[in-house]
């Protein structure tokens, strides 16, 4: 029988732990905006979560971000446990509240 | 200075650059990541006694490979770590994960043009390399630090 990443099979467990995972972080994390998120294959075709996180403008500075960024990191992927739970990478990237108001981007969930 | 601390200042000036287009933008992530990529190809073949020989030995490194070595380092499942320095362990596993991230965002920013790069994440990636190149040394000499350089040039079987 063909084995593949448990998140892929069970993607509505999935979608509800990673939501509960975002509130988690957005309690401990104010300055976190928003979490948007999707699962496709990563450049080397891994099945994968891309998380998009918005910070408020005051948070996203460069003298803070990758401290920001580590931190938020660790909160949201040892909650969710992505490689060891689902099977699937993660990745994040950071934007601040201004960009992404600037950029009309949809947001992927 | 040695390539990749060049590739690192390189990075950091096109991210600086004002005002930032999109060129100077993924330009800066992708020398933040080469300049990682190249930091860990050195610090890997400077254990090969033939100096004349490290860039050759270099040459041998894969980017698919290393991103597999890095992502697999991050399963406890396959490397607990136990009875390792717990500091030491979560400094190998920060670089693993910012390597595997500055790789997935190098290929965004030389490939994909559908989505403008936002300034805060080149710098967000920026930074995160120096990240790198700020935590290594601390974990250089313990073994496990070792392995994953062992890793990044042996292919999983």
């Amino acid at each position: 029988m063909p084995r593949g990443p448990t998140g892929l099979v069970h993607y509505r467990l999935l979608d509800a732990e990673i939501k509960s995972a975002i509130d988690k972080l957005r309690e401990k994390c104010p300055e976190v905006v928003d979490v948007s998120y999707n699962m496709r294959e990563d450049s080397t075709g891994d099945p994968s979560l891309f998380f998009r996180i918005v910070l408020a403008d005051e948070a996203a500075n460069e003298d803070t971000i990758a401290n920001t960024a580590r931190r938020i990191r660790t909160l949201l992927y040892d909650e969710i446990r992505p490689i060891e739970n689902w099977g699937l990478l993660a990745y994040s990237n950071f934007s601040s509240f201004s960009e992404q108001k600037l950029r009309m981007d949809p947001k992927s969930s | 200075m040695a390539y990749h601390d060049d590739l690192l200042a390189q990075a950091f000036q096109l991210v600086h650059t004002v005002p930032s287009t999109q060129a100077t933008l993924r330009r800066a992530v992708s020398s933040a990541y080469y300049a990682v990529f190249h930091l860990l190809i050195a610090e890997a073949t400077a254990n090969w006694s033939n100096v004349k020989l490290r860039p050759a030995l270099g040459r041998a490194y894969d980017h698919g490979i290393m991103k597999t070595a890095s992502n697999r380092l991050l399963n406890p499942q396959h490397f607990p770590f136990t009875g390792e320095d717990p500091q030491v362990v979560a400094d190998l596993r920060f670089i693993a994960t910012a390597f595997a991230e500055l790789q997935e965002n190098r290929h965004f920013a030389d490939y994909n043009l559908t989505i403008d790069l936002d300034p805060m994440n080149a710098a967000e990636q920026v930074k995160s390399a120096e990240d790198i190149f700020d935590a290594w040394p601390t974990i250089r000499s313990h073994h496990i630090a070792q392995e994953y350089l062992v890793s990044l040039v042996v292919k999983n079987r």
